[in-house]
């Protein structure tokens, strides 16, 4: 979709105080998000990290649009499928990519059902899911507010606090 | 003089006093036996399990007692003669059972003893190493209750409405649930068309056993497309496995025409899965202006439905608003009756260029929003309240600024981040930003952030 096509859509569904769409990892240790940031660039995309799906979902009501990346375990399995169904409804902007241990390789059909938009058991090899969250990221919706606020709010490097 | 117990009474008294509950099923897998602590763990009679026959499925969609017979049913393996152990579940609390062969032969028991632990599995009870592969069984049964909550999430008798276009929408939604023709949902961003893909799958008689394979055609690149289909296609059959999948083509009219005829030719040979497709544009107008190959479009849109936008089926607004707004009540503490009239009207006035999915939003947001019973005019979205204000209000003098003033604006605030950053380091700062030292220092003198030296 082009960016001008989402100029009404995206818009309409992107809060007053929304932050620009970004790359958010929810995992447990970090090399996951370590691996996209060294795929992906980094400063030149964002990417936050979450050690919970809690705080991933407060990190996602502030910039809406994002896409996720989130960690897939046996214990959590079905607690983080039901909340990728229901986050579909209350975060229609956002996407979402699953990745796990190769052990847990079964479930990648589930999660698929589930929305994920891709599934991978491989963190040296994350160019397939880093070219999908760029494309995210180009067709994102702009943040709502001053130009200046979105400038702020997208530097990689933080605000002045 | 007491006539001794038979040997099946005496029996029987002797599982009776275990407290486990232990159950026992014949070669068929019918339950033939319950001890009294597998009663009381079931909370039925013997009259409603005896004769029970366990068999080992997902479907959402059965019975309360075809339901349970699913919860204790040992695994295959056990059935044909492995001493296993396996979980079981009654009404989501599940426990660790073992499954004992008894047996005319290994290969063909006669029927299994099922001796069920006395406590229910806590949730990190047996947390399992991490590199081990979950056991076919747990798989089995977190795919079994996902499909049960998307069969219950994804229902025709769901797609509210009133208005004449929402009756044909499950019309035809029921007619595509009948069938394995290709269908493809049109409509514009937010008026639902994945989620009237998704409830015709989970609809028809595929939903209840077979996977729904989603593709966003938006995200991948051409490359990515090709070997996740070949993949697909690969790994079903048309007699087994996921062979009476779905697979969803999201956004199909956002494909590239390479894109396009390499999925034709992939597409035009027998795929094993239904062929689901959603797009925002018509196929048929798209293909008249040589966007769309006719070949492809022709493939995907047996059945088509139209979604048309929000602001077309306004009779609908207040039934999908209420639905929203229990939907929310549902979610958390707070529990709301309804909308006032005035708070109704104002959804009515309003283009609702978002659609439903905007819809549901605004409706969350007055539902955080609001301490009354009911959702106020003044709990709605502002730029909700506003909209229909409009014509009453005077339009605003358009607000103009001068662009190099506001581009030297903010230049001057990322120069003085970039500093703080770097806790008054012009070199740290300068890599910050991408440039030079001496670049920055010019930029500071004739920014007036510093003098010249």
């Amino acid at each position: 979709m082009t960016n001008r096509a989402w100029t009404a859509f995206g818009w309409a569904l992107m809060p007053e105080d929304a932050g620009p769409a970004h790359v958010l990892v929810c995992e447990r240790s970090g090399r996951w998000a370590l691996g996209m940031r060294q795929t992906l660039g980094e400063p030149a995309v964002r990417v936050e990290e979450t050690r919970t799906l809690a705080d991933c979902a407060e990190a996602l009501a502030r910039a809406p649009a994002s896409f996720l990346v989130l960690e897939l375990t046996r214990i959590g399995a079905e607690r983080l499928l039901a909340w990728m169904v229901r986050s579909q409804r209350e975060f229609p902007l956002a996407r979402a990519a699953v990745v796990a241990e190769r052990s847990l390789v079964a479930y990648e059909a589930l999660v698929l059902e589930a929305g994920a938009v891709y599934f991978t058991c491989s963190p040296r090899r994350l160019s397939g899911l880093a070219e999908m969250a760029q494309r995210h990221l180009t067709l994102a919706p702009p943040a709502r507010g001053s130009i200046a606020g979105q400038v702020w709010a997208s530097l990689p490097w933080g605000n002045r606090d | 003089m007491a006539r001794p117990r038979s040997s099946a009474t005496e029996l029987a008294r002797l599982f009776n006093r275990v407290p486990q509950p232990i159950y026992v099923l014949d070669d068929e897998g019918t339950i033939v036996f319950c001890n009294q602590a597998c009663l009381d763990w079931i909370g039925e009679g013997e009259e409603t399990l005896l004769g029970l026959r366990c068999e080992y499925h997902s479907l959402p969609d059965v019975a309360p007692t075809d339901s349970l017979a699913a919860g204790l049913c040992p695994p295959p393996t056990a059935l044909a003669g492995q001493e296993q152990s396996a979980v079981v579940a009654v009404e989501g609390r599940k426990r660790r059972a073992s499954f004992l062969p008894l047996g005319r032969s290994p290969e063909s028991p006669a029927g299994l003893v099922a001796i069920v632990d006395a406590k229910d599995l806590a949730d990190d009870a047996h947390e399992p190493p991490a590199a081990a592969e979950p056991p076919p069984t747990e798989l089995h049964e977190q795919i079994r209750r996902f499909r049960r909550q998307m069969a219950v999430r994804y229902r025709a008798d769901l797609l509210l409405g009133r208005s004449a276009t929402a009756g044909r929408v499950r019309s035809q939604v029921q007619l595509a649930a009948g069938c394995r023709a290709s269908v493809l949902v049109v409509g514009p961003p937010g008026s639902g068309r994945q989620h009237v893909a998704a409830t015709i799958h989970y609809a028809g008689d595929a939903g209840q056993s077979a996977s729904l394979v989603p593709l966003a055609c938006s995200l991948l690149s051409a490359e990515l497309i090709h070997s996740t289909l070949r993949a697909i296609a690969a790994r079903t059959t048309p007699d087994g496995g996921t062979g009476h999948g779905t697979l969803l083509l999201g956004d199909v009219d956002e494909l590239s025409l390479d894109v396009q005829a390499a999925l034709a030719t992939l597409l035009a040979k027998a795929f094993p899965l239904r062929l689901m497709a959603t797009a925002r544009r018509g196929l048929a107008e798209l293909t008249r202006r040589g966007e769309f190959r006719a070949d492809l479009a022709a493939i995907l849109s047996t059945i088509v439905i139209e979604l048309p936008p929000l602001a077309e089926r306004r009779a609908d607004i207040p039934l999908l608003a209420q639905f929203f707004l229990e939907e929310a009540n549902a979610r958390g503490a707070k529990q709301l009756a309804g909308f006032s009239a005035e708070a109704l009207d104002r959804l009515d006035a309003y283009p609702w260029p978002g659609n439903s999915d905007e819809l549901a939003r605004a409706v969350t947001e007055a539902h955080q929003r609001a301490d009354g019973p009911e959702i106020m005019v003044g709990d709605l979205p502002q730029r909700i309240m506003l909209a229909s204000d409009e014509p009453g209000h005077p339009r605003r003098k358009e607000e103009t600024i001068v662009l190099d003033e506001f581009l030297a604006r903010i230049e001057r605030e990322l120069i003085e981040r970039a500093l703080a950053r770097a806790k008054g380091n012009k070199a740290k700062a300068a890599r910050l930003l991408g440039m030079t030292r001496p670049r920055l220092y010019r930029r500071l003198v004739q920014l007036g952030m510093e003098e010249e030296k």
